[in-house]
């Protein structure tokens, strides 16, 4: 990775993301292999002379010192000048936005505020390396969606690198410049996110991030950038071909890009008759579970508008999506149900 | 069949209130969802149906008999608590069949239901282990089938999808809906995550600091917030201060700062008055080009971020004020960079307006 850069490592439980996190700061040596840090091969420096700062999910502050006192711990350890050091945890404290909190003691702190003590702990002895274990895991889901952006910002604005691992894929998309994806020890994909969004190379990754549609099909023509596939009885239109020649493939679509309608007037290449089956309103968006009329269930998401919902349980609809936003795997040697495994 | 009801009914810790005078009715064979910060009361709440804390005040009543000196265990509810609780030294298959075979159902029908039930929850091929061999988002699932499996009809959930990964918990959130639905029991399920509580409860009861704030459907909940916290809390939305300076038939027009004008649907502030307008992210739309509209506003984009389905920005208005957008990604395939001059957009209709609450705005909108 760059200097610089927000990286998040997502994955599965157990998938070893807390694992190669923990490497990198040293506090597992690993058995095979090589760590370099600015160039350096660092297998047998210790944690401390890694030049890193880490940040648990379980936010460990000193219970009986206050933020300003938790912040300069490392500088004052390490016997730096008072006023030197004063000016450093100041800084970082009003790019936290805790300058209000200096004479707080961790009990009277919200999570947030906890947790933010607990980066500004970490960057004070002045790390350029952040490494992050979950350190949104323990707060509310409110709390943590304000908290991320101002993590991302604090990276950015002040030069650092971060390696961040979450659970939380939206997160991950949120705040990373690059996301790697983990299963099983190994990584799965390495792209951005809107490139592992969008265009993921393995089903795993279109699985695991979000939500889509895997249907599984024949490829029954190729021509000029475009494949039919048969799924059941209806033919997916795809632009693009499948690498490589593969006859059986998955075909994987994300069910916003998917529309219902009852009468469709707008030309579309790929239109097929359903049947809904179940909606739920989320908030800013509809679910609807369809089916084909080979019984095959297809999950779409919709905008919700204030107009009365267009279609109700048992209604028959058509769905309609475009050739573009359809992405073509081969499929899998050992099966998909392998193959989108979280173990 | 059982319904639940609180009638008055508070709770104190020493001189914190946990739970604020409240009533509420849940029926039988439904899906609620309690939804509120932490320390707003959720696991209060759902330990005073339980009957494991006595509530100071009030009077609770299951199936219309009054419960408040019922031990937990004859109220026919099943608690399950955030950190699983499970026999350690039992077999998983053994702690999901011990609450039936408890009940006197035979042990070959309460293994069946056991397994069945950790099926669903996809931890059949564990069935054999301890406790202590699962990580703990499998412990989680096991306690959810053990209280599934434990032939209460009422369901006492404590963040039942907490220590899931995301994506298990996206799938096990309408698994255990079904599930409940299925079994025709009646489910409390306590959560801090909203989307989870709108996409699988027939009503949503949002809690701070004790007391409940709004309940309704999420369709009500999402649309209708009853204040600006609810508002804030569930779904994101732009919080945009303002001043009230005309009013017709059709609506008003609120001055935001430095005179922006925007028009709203809303009849009944006055002019004068200080408000808050709340607009929904989805409702803002950013565009490069102007269009005619009433409520398009100039500004410049100050965040950009992708987050899958939708793209987020962040735009600032010429009088500093920053609006915040979720532009679908299927209506804009391209992302809008930073720095970039554009418009935003949204209609009267999705702008609603509040009374300028008495102690600010930060005050009221804080997540504790």
């Amino acid at each position: 990775m760059e200097e610089g850069e927000y990286l998040c490592i997502i994955g599965p439980s157990g998938c070893g993301k807390s694992t190669l996190l923990k490497c990198i700061a040293g506090i597992w040596k690993p058995d095979a292999g090589e760590i370099y840090i600015d160039g350096k091969l660092v297998n047998d420096t210790p944690m401390q002379e890694r030049g890193i700062g880490y940040v648990f999910q379980e936010i460990a502050l000193f219970p009986h010192k206050n933020v300003y006192e938790n912040v300069s711990y490392g500088p004052t350890v390490k016997g730096w000048e008072v006023k030197k050091t004063k000016t450093i945890v100041e800084e970082i404290l009003n790019m936290l936005k805790l300058e209000e909190r200096i004479d707080a003691y961790p009990n009277e702190l919200s999570g947030g505020a906890k947790q933010k003590t607990a980066i500004g702990r970490a960057l004070a002895s002045g790390s350029k390396l952040l490494l992050l274990d979950e350190p949104l895991g323990a707060l509310d889901a409110k709390v943590r969606e304000v908290l991320r952006l101002e993590i991302r910002n604090l990276v950015k604005d002040l030069g650092l690198t971060a390696i961040h691992v979450t659970h939380d894929q939206e997160e991950a998309m949120a705040i990373s410049d690059r996301i790697i994806v983990m299963r099983g020890g190994e990584i799965v994909e390495n792209a951005s996110p809107r490139d592992l969004y969008l265009k993921p190379k393995r089903i795993f990754t279109a699985y695991f991030l979000g939500e889509t549609n895997l249907l599984v099909g024949e490829v029954t023509e190729k021509a000029r950038g475009k494949s039919i596939v048969r799924i059941g009885s209806n033919d997916l239109r795809v632009k693009g071909k499948v690498k490589p020649e593969a006859k059986r493939v998955v075909a994987a679509i994300r069910p916003e890009f998917i529309s219902i309608t009852k009468k469709p007037k707008r030309k579309c290449d790929n239109r097929w008759l359903c049947k809904v089956k179940s909606l739920t309103f989320t908030g800013n968006i509809i679910r609807y579970e369809v089916q084909t009329v080979d019984g095959i269930p297809i999950l779409i998401k919709m905008p919700s508008t204030d107009e009365e919902i267009e279609a109700q349980i048992g209604d028959e609809v058509y769905i309609e999506f475009s050739s573009r936003d359809v992405n073509l795997y081969p499929y899998p040697e050992e099966g998909l149900e392998k193959e989108i495994s979280l173990e | 069949m059982p319904s639940v009801l609180l009638i008055d009914v508070t709770k104190r810790f020493g001189r914190i209130v946990a739970i604020d005078r409240v009533t509420l009715e849940i029926k039988d064979g439904e899906y609620v969802c309690v939804l509120g910060p932490t320390g707003s009361g959720k696991t209060t709440l759902l330990k005073l149906i339980a009957g494991l804390v006595k509530p100071d005040e009030g009077e609770i009543r299951i199936g219309g008999k009054t419960v408040n000196e019922v031990p937990p265990q004859e109220r026919g509810t099943v608690y399950v608590p955030q950190d699983y609780a499970l026999f350690p030294h039992m077999k998983v298959i053994d702690n999901v069949a011990f609450g039936p075979i408890c009940r006197g159902v035979e042990r070959e029908e309460a293994y069946k239901m056991a397994m069945k039930t950790l099926k669903m929850m996809r931890l059949d091929w564990r069935a054999d282990s301890y406790p202590h061999e699962l990580s703990g988002g499998m412990q989680q699932r096991v306690a959810l089938a053990r209280g599934l499996a434990s032939g209460a009809e009422i369901l006492l959930l404590d963040e039942p999808l907490g220590a899931l990964d995301a994506r298990l918990r996206l799938e096990l959130r309408y698994k255990l809906r079904d599930l409940v639905k299925d079994l025709g029991l009646t489910a409390i399920h306590v959560t801090h995550d909203q989307e989870e509580a709108m996409a699988i409860s027939d009503r949503i009861i949002v809690l701070r600091r004790g007391r409940i704030q709004q309940q309704g459907t999420p369709f009500n909940v999402y649309r209708r917030p009853s204040n600006l916290f609810v508002a804030n809390f569930i779904g994101g939305a732009n919080f945009l201060e303002g001043i009230v300076t005309e009013r017709d038939s059709k609506g008003s027009w609120v001055a935001l700062r430095e005179g922006i004008k925007v028009r709203t649907e809303d009849p009944d502030r006055l002019p004068g008055e200080s408000v808050v307008v709340v607009v929904r992210e989805e409702k803002v739309k950013v565009l490069k080009d102007e269009v005619s509209g009433t409520n398009l506003l100039r500004g410049r984009v100050v965040s950009s971020r992708f987050l899958g389905p939708f793209i987020r920005y962040g735009v600032r208005l010429t009088n500093g004020d920053v609006v915040r957008s979720r532009m679908l990604i299927s209506k804009q395939r391209k992302s809008i960079p930073v720095d970039e001059e554009v418009y935003v957009y949204f209609e009267p209709r999705d702008a609603i307006v509040y009374q300028y609450p008495p102690l600010g705005l930060y005050k009221e909108l804080e997540v504790i």
